[in-house]
């Protein structure tokens, strides 16, 4: 990294949180800071959900994804637009009537204190758990593609989030998000260009394409229904639906940011303007991946993208055996260069013969890379059975830091930092909003409204402290992505369950729901632990048994309660 | 008693939903979404069949 480039990550970095503070000064009270007055109008309540779900892990991984295994990731979105159809139409306008802080104190609203607690304690444990990774995921791979220390990279990320929201609250969140989106945007797209302009000579993108896709990296859909594929159309639909529809309807970190809209229409049109646009954006993320694919088609790659790993396996007992293998990919990218240039002119000559012959040899040399990639892989894991074998979320940043010209990298950097404020910060604020109204107000009673936003501020930093604490922790892990999303789906259906009780079942009371969500819980629990099924089926068991359980104990509870009433 | 003051139910006097700004009524906005949906999944299942 050259020094124009560090001028420019360093630039954007403080610009992000100056302006931020700039754009949410004033804040005297809980309606401003936590909710920025309820003044966002749709297209900033729009930017921040969609910012809030798009973590720098996202922007580094997404492009890995697509490298690897295609378009199919995509499928996961397709729930999305539904979900936010249903949260306009029914969840929208209850918080908003109720002039709640938190999705959780609309529930003791309507049920009791036992159930908020419950809700919010959910939430709490989820939410704060997947904080640090949040902030350590990104940072990881951010410190060995720099070489900089992970402990203090974590540092770094969480003073700047602590810096934004403290001083400016949700009004200064809302803000920053959307010019963070638009510079991480802006540079995917700048990135895109230049993939496409770093291809050979005479090989356009449609060139690109049509080798990605015969090496079956433009698997978009599959209409097989199978339960335990993680990504098809059906669990995409339904259990998409039912992830996408907890995340967004009863997560803090996404309820906080369209709470915070001027009014229901706004709130409402921000989620829709993400239905609609969140699905394009993730293909695009997803095929500019899938370009980068190609591009290697043409250019050398590394064997393992991940520097460290590759490095340790040199320098190891088995340095022997790792060169031998570079060896071998270095010459099977060669003929695979050979391969892809062939079925380029192929497709120009128009000759259908020829082309079914270079498409066959195609494969063939793909094929032959990717048994050194496994032979690879079966070296890391020989040298050490605990070591990570998957470096998708290295294959962008690589991409871009051999490839792109300077003063563009330092961009990409600073967007992936802005990436990880983001949602770190949407994160923090929602944990600080649960902690002050769903737990110190409860338990203390509030105080003044500068009291109360002092709480608030002080509670942010003490989530951002847990966050890079846990961070620490997190490194221990082992696979923290999956590691998160399971965790998130095991709570996410029962969340869900009790928040469409209270929507959708009018006679049904608070201990009903309380002890249904108990038995919920167990009954995700037993999936996971006892069953194969995908974790995106977790939300639908959970939301299902809240509401089938509840339904039941409240007529059980209902005539109970008339039979011991004095006649 | 807690549903007493239960907000969005049925026991509140309605509260007016204001109108979106294209298409008349939020059911015709949700309708739209709901066929964007559909054309972006059709465009996708073209997509992988002219190019696998």
């Amino acid at each position: 990294v050259s020094t124009p480039d560090w001028i420019v990550l360093c630039g954007t970095l403080a610009a992000f949180v100056a302006y931020g503070n700039w754009r949410g000064r004033g804040n005297r009270d809980l309606t401003g800071y936590l909710l920025a007055g309820r003044s966002l109008r749709w297209p900033m309540v729009a930017l921040s959900v969609m910012a809030t779900q798009a973590s720098a892990i996202t922007f580094l991984s997404t492009p890995g994804q697509g490298y690897a295994d295609g378009l199919r990731f995509v499928q996961f979105y397709f729930g999305l637009p539904l979900a936010m159809v249903v949260l306009c139409a029914i969840a929208i306008p209850a918080y908003h009537r109720a002039r709640v802080f938190t999705a959780y104190e609309y529930l003791e609203r309507r049920f009791d204190a036992k159930t908020r607690t419950l809700a919010s304690a959910l939430f709490l444990l989820q939410r704060g758990l997947a904080a640090g990774v949040t902030i350590y995921a990104p940072a990881l791979v951010l410190s060995v593609l720099l070489g900089w220390d992970v402990r203090w990279t974590c540092v770094l990320l969480g003073a700047l989030v602590a810096i934004a929201i403290t001083s400016g609250g949700s009004r200064a969140v809302g803000h920053a998000h959307v010019l963070q989106f638009a510079i991480i945007m802006g540079t995917m797209v700048v990135a895109f260009v230049m993939i496409v302009r770093a291809l050979p000579p005479g090989v356009g993108w449609l060139d690109a394409t049509a080798i990605a896709g015969r090496l079956g990296r433009l698997n978009a859909v599959n209409t097989a229904f199978d339960p335990n594929d993680r990504y098809n159309l059906w669990s995409g639909l339904i259990g998409g639906f039912f992830l996408q529809f907890s995340y967004f309807g009863t997560d803090q970190s996404q309820v906080g940011r369209y709470l915070g809209g001027q009014s229901i229409a706004h709130s409402r049109l921000g989620l829709l303007f993400n239905g609609l646009f969140k699905l394009p954006m993730q293909f695009f993320i997803l095929f500019v991946g899938v370009m980068v694919f190609a591009f290697y088609q043409f250019a050398p790659s590394p064997l393992f993208f991940d520097p460290v790993e590759s490095h340790r396996m040199a320098a190891g007992p088995q340095g022997d055996r790792w060169r031998d293998l570079e060896q071998r990919h270095a010459r099977a990218t060669e003929v695979r260069r050979g391969t892809a240039t062939a079925f380029v002119e192929a497709r120009r000559s128009g000759d259908a013969a020829e082309l079914a012959a270079a498409e066959r040899s195609l494969a063939e040399g793909q094929r032959e890379v990717e048994k050194v990639r496994v032979a690879a892989l079966a070296a890391i894991h020989d040298t050490d059975p605990a070591a990570q074998t998957s470096d998708t979320n290295y294959v962008f940043l690589a991409f871009v830091l051999h490839h792109l010209p300077t003063g563009l990298i330092g961009l990409v950097l600073a967007a992936m930092f802005a990436a990880s404020m983001n949602s770190s910060s949407a994160e923090m604020h929602a944990l600080t909003s649960t902690t002050v109204v769903d737990v110190y107000k409860r338990l203390h009673g509030g105080g003044t409204a500068w009291h109360e936003v002092v709480v608030s501020r002080f509670a942010t930093v003490l989530w951002c402290a847990f966050a890079v604490g846990f961070a620490e922790f997190a490194a221990r892990l082992g696979s923290l992505i999956e590691a998160v999303n399971i965790l998130g789906s095991l709570f996410y259906g029962t969340m869900l369950g009790m928040f469409l009780t209270a929507f959708l079942l009018k006679r049904v009371r608070g201990t009903a729901v309380f002890w249904a969500a108990i038995v919920a819980e167990a009954a995700v629990i037993a999936c996971f632990k006892l069953t194969k099924i995908s974790f995106l089926w977790y939300n639908v068991v959970g939301c299902v048994v809240v509401m089938g359980v509840a339904m039941v104990l409240s007529a059980v509870f209902e005539r109970r309660r008339i039979a011991i009433a004095p006649a | 008693v807690n549903e007493a003051k239960a907000p969005g139910t049925s026991r509140e006097p309605p509260v007016p939903d204001p109108p979106p700004p294209i298409l008349g009524r939020w059911a015709n906005l949700y309708a739209l979404v709901i066929v964007v949906l559909l054309a972006i999944i059709a465009l996708l299942s073209w997509l992988t069949r002219r190019f696998s």
